[in-house]
């Protein structure tokens, strides 16, 4: 379980926290989207759990420990980070990229490379082909499954998504956003992925927290927003799906001979 | 010419590489963690990287000559308060000058390197639970090596070619055969260190080139014959200066053709006694003696006018036999140098003017020049005109030309016969007087002192009487024409001999 009391931050030199007062709870298992507009603070939030950006007040804690207590490295080594521009290691190899936090962690090398196999067999990459490639050599959408990968690898318990299928075309996207949702359930992990697009939210999320310039606007389940959205934003932001859905009727049906 | 070269290669390219490979290998491990330090501080960036640029703009022989003082009076220094000193001379100011040389593009390349790295990356080596540290040296410095590389590269062929500097500080280096190739007018030896220090350059230049793409495709093969290739080369170029460890004894000479031939006469006599030598060719007038004060030097050959103006701080001009006797009083009393006595020859500074034009315009002595002389060009060497004998002639005769020149000494004999410039501040044992037939003006107030040639022993070694035995059959045994037809010898174009050649020629006419 995640969760956030009262978490404040700002970023030196600008006069507005960048997140105020933000309090919410992520159950264990649950799959929690934070959606926003740009800048509302949700990439903030997900930073602050693994202390990529550190609280100036408040407090978070992670299956019941304060995450000030622990070494940020090794915090971060216990959940899969993953985000839009992935950020594979362009020396390393997909086979190295993806047992990275295990060899941090002094696996034995064997029990690294059948991880390894593993996971690329998991993500729809086989080994034979892919494990000693560089990152150069890969598609957008194959950079993105051995970001799945790595952040995999060393058994987290907890991941931590920051819009990490933005960058993809429609259809690796829907593909892929699938599969993780299919792993999250299978692993029993608790995921908390950010993004701006509400369809995607509501296909993949138990819970959504709407926010809006630095603090939450409303925490609920998918139905929650859809039934009883508490202001005119939230309903704005929910009702987008909808408003698409029925412009593309019109759209297909002026068109249709 | 070229066999003499050759024979010289070993020692010459072997102390060059010592020096230029530990001036990159230190500068490299001071430069590589300065440049992480500012690379996580934005605000010492900009000053650090500023400095290391002013101390490129030095020009390298200068940085080479700044360490001279600086090291002897910091050796002095440690002397006194600790009891013990160290070499001013030679490898240590040319080692520092050449390491600070080293320093910027080592530092600039890691600084932009690690600066350039997308911050995506280094989110990601965070987020997958790296520390600091294992950021930088699993990921930040792996990408910015081949950079870095190439900044190692760049400071290499600079210090290697900077390094033919170092021989004015009494550094052997390749430099030695331009150094004396230029005063000896000896082109073949010129174009011999040109080539040598230029070969070596390419040669590390396309091996560090070669780890170059190692690291940037990932090449352990590439790495590995590139790291075999440096080790093979460093290592058979130093081999020759670990042979025995005798003790041995340093011939100073300054830049002159004179002094590298008395020098070989010097060093001759002294291997024969048994010792072993070594030498530090084309040292500055100031500072070949300041080394022989400081032991750094064992021996050589100066100017008894040279040390009256220039040491003694004096002016007056008491006459050849009272300058000889004062001057070797102070040495002995000042410093503990050894006077061994006058070669039997003079070496002035007499102004010389080609015989035509002093006949057409009447002039004998300085005192008719100084009538001409605002219309008139005068050429010297680099000190001459900054030397306090030019200010007493200014003084005793009120002479003031047209304009100045300075030349490499060599190179003004012929600007005055091609009338370049119409009197120059000639030498007067140089063969090259006779040779054009110049005419020398006389100076009847005797605004300049007499220059005795005398041999000078160091502290070290003035009791030695081993080392004195060697030495004192050289005491008047050189006449004024002895040494102009040997300065000769090394001077012509036609029949040149090298120094060493004239030396023995020398050594024969002697016969003691």
């Amino acid at each position: 379980m995640i969760s956030l009391d009262q978490v404040s931050v700002s970023y030196p030199g600008t006069p507005a926290p960048a997140v105020r007062n933000v309090s919410l709870e992520v159950p264990k298992g649950a799959f929690f989207v934070l959606i926003g507009e740009s800048g509302c603070g949700k990439t903030t939030t997900l930073h602050l759990i693994n202390r990529l950006i550190e609280a100036d007040s408040g407090r978070i804690e992670v299956d019941g420990r304060d995450i000030r207590a622990a070494d940020p490295a090794t915090l971060r080594r216990g959940m899969g980070f993953i985000f839009q521009a992935v950020g594979l290691f362009p020396h390393l190899t997909v086979a190295e990229n993806v047992g990275i936090t295990p060899k941090l962690l002094n696996w034995p090398k064997a029990q690294v490379d059948a991880r390894v196999d593993e996971l690329l067999e998991l993500v729809h990459l086989p080994a034979g082909t892919y494990r000693n490639r560089l990152p150069a050599a890969l598609s957008g959408g194959q950079r993105q499954r051995v970001g799945l990968a790595r952040a995999l690898a060393a058994r987290p318990s907890i991941m931590l998504m920051d819009e990490p299928f933005g960058a993809l075309d429609p259809l690796t996207r829907d593909d892929l956003s699938a599969e993780y949702r299919a792993i999250h359930e299978s692993l029993g992990l608790t995921t908390v992925l950010v993004t701006h697009d509400m369809t995607e939210a509501l296909m993949l999320a138990d819970r959504i927290a709407v926010m809006r310039e630095g603090g939450i606007v409303q925490i609920g389940t998918p139905s929650d927003l859809l039934d009883a959205p508490t202001d005119d934003f939230v309903r704005a932001l929910i009702e987008t799906p909808r408003r698409r859905a029925q412009r593309l009727a019109e759209a297909l049906h002026v068109s249709a001979p | 010419m070229i066999a003499l070269a050759f024979s010289k290669l070993p020692e010459y390219l072997g102390q060059h590489v010592l020096l230029s490979v530990s001036a990159i290998a230190i500068g490299f491990v001071i430069s590589l963690p300065l440049a992480i330090a500012l690379s996580r501080s934005s605000w010492l960036r900009g000053p650090a990287l500023g400095l290391a640029s002013i101390v490129q703009t030095i020009p390298g022989l200068a940085l080479l000559a700044l360490f001279y003082p600086l090291l002897l009076a910091l050796s002095v220094f440690t002397e006194r308060v600790f009891g013990f000193g160290f070499r001013a001379l030679g490898f240590l100011p040319a080692l520092l000058a050449l390491t600070l040389y080293s320093m910027l593009p080592v530092l600039r390349n890691t600084v932009t390197a690690l600066a350039g790295i997308d911050p995506a990356i280094k989110t990601a080596a965070r987020g997958v639970g790296m520390t600091p540290w294992q950021s930088l040296v699993l990921v930040e410095l792996p990408l910015a090596a081949p950079i870095v590389m190439a900044g190692l590269r760049t400071a290499a062929v600079w210090v290697i070619g900077t390094a033919t500097l170092s021989t004015p500080v009494g550094q052997t280096s390749l430099g030695n055969y331009i150094f004396t190739g230029l005063q000896t007018e000896n082109w073949v030896f010129v174009l011999f260190g040109c080539i040598a220090a230029a070969l070596l350059a390419l040669v590390i230049d396309r091996l560090l080139a070669l780890a170059e793409d190692g690291f940037a495709l990932r090449s352990r093969v590439r790495l590995i014959v590139a790291a075999i290739g440096l080790l093979l080369i460093i290592g058979a170029s130093l081999s020759p200066l670990f042979g025995g460890s005798v003790q041995t004894v340093t011939v100073g000479t300054k830049s002159f053709e004179e002094q590298y031939t008395l020098g070989a006469l010097i060093g001759g006599r002294l291997e024969k006694a048994g010792f072993k030598t070594v030498r530090r060719d084309g040292l500055g007038s100031t500072v070949v003696f300041r080394a022989l004060a400081a032991n750094d030097v064992d021996v050589y050959v100066d100017y008894s006018g040279t040390l009256w103006t220039t040491q003694m701080k004096r002016a007056d001009a008491p006459g050849r036999e009272a300058v000889l006797n004062q001057l070797s009083q102070w040495l002995g009393q000042t410093y503990g140098i050894r006077d061994l006595g006058p070669l039997g020859f003079e070496n002035a500074y007499a102004f010389a003017m080609r015989s035509d034009r002093a006949k057409a315009l009447g002039i004998e002595t300085l005192r008719d020049l100084a009538a001409y002389a605002q219309r008139l060009k005068i050429g010297g060497d680099f000190e001459f005109f900054s030397r306090p004998e030019w200010n007493a002639v200014v003084k005793a005769y009120g002479i003031h030309f047209a304009l100045q020149r300075q030349y490499q000494a060599n190179f003004m004999y012929r600007a005055l016969v091609d009338g370049d410039v119409d009197v120059i501040a000639a030498f007067s044992s140089d063969g090259r007087i006779a040779q054009y037939g110049l005419k020398l003006i006389g100076d009847p107030k005797q605004a300049l002192p007499p220059y005795d040639a005398v041999l000078l022993v160091s502290p070290r070694h003035a009791n030695d009487d081993r080392f004195l035995a060697a030495l004192k059959p050289l005491i008047g045994s050189i006449d004024l024409k002895t040494m102009q037809q040997a300065n000769l010898m090394v001077d012509r174009p036609d029949d040149k001999k090298t120094p060493e050649e004239t030396a023995s020629w020398l050594e024969r006419r002697i016969g003691r």
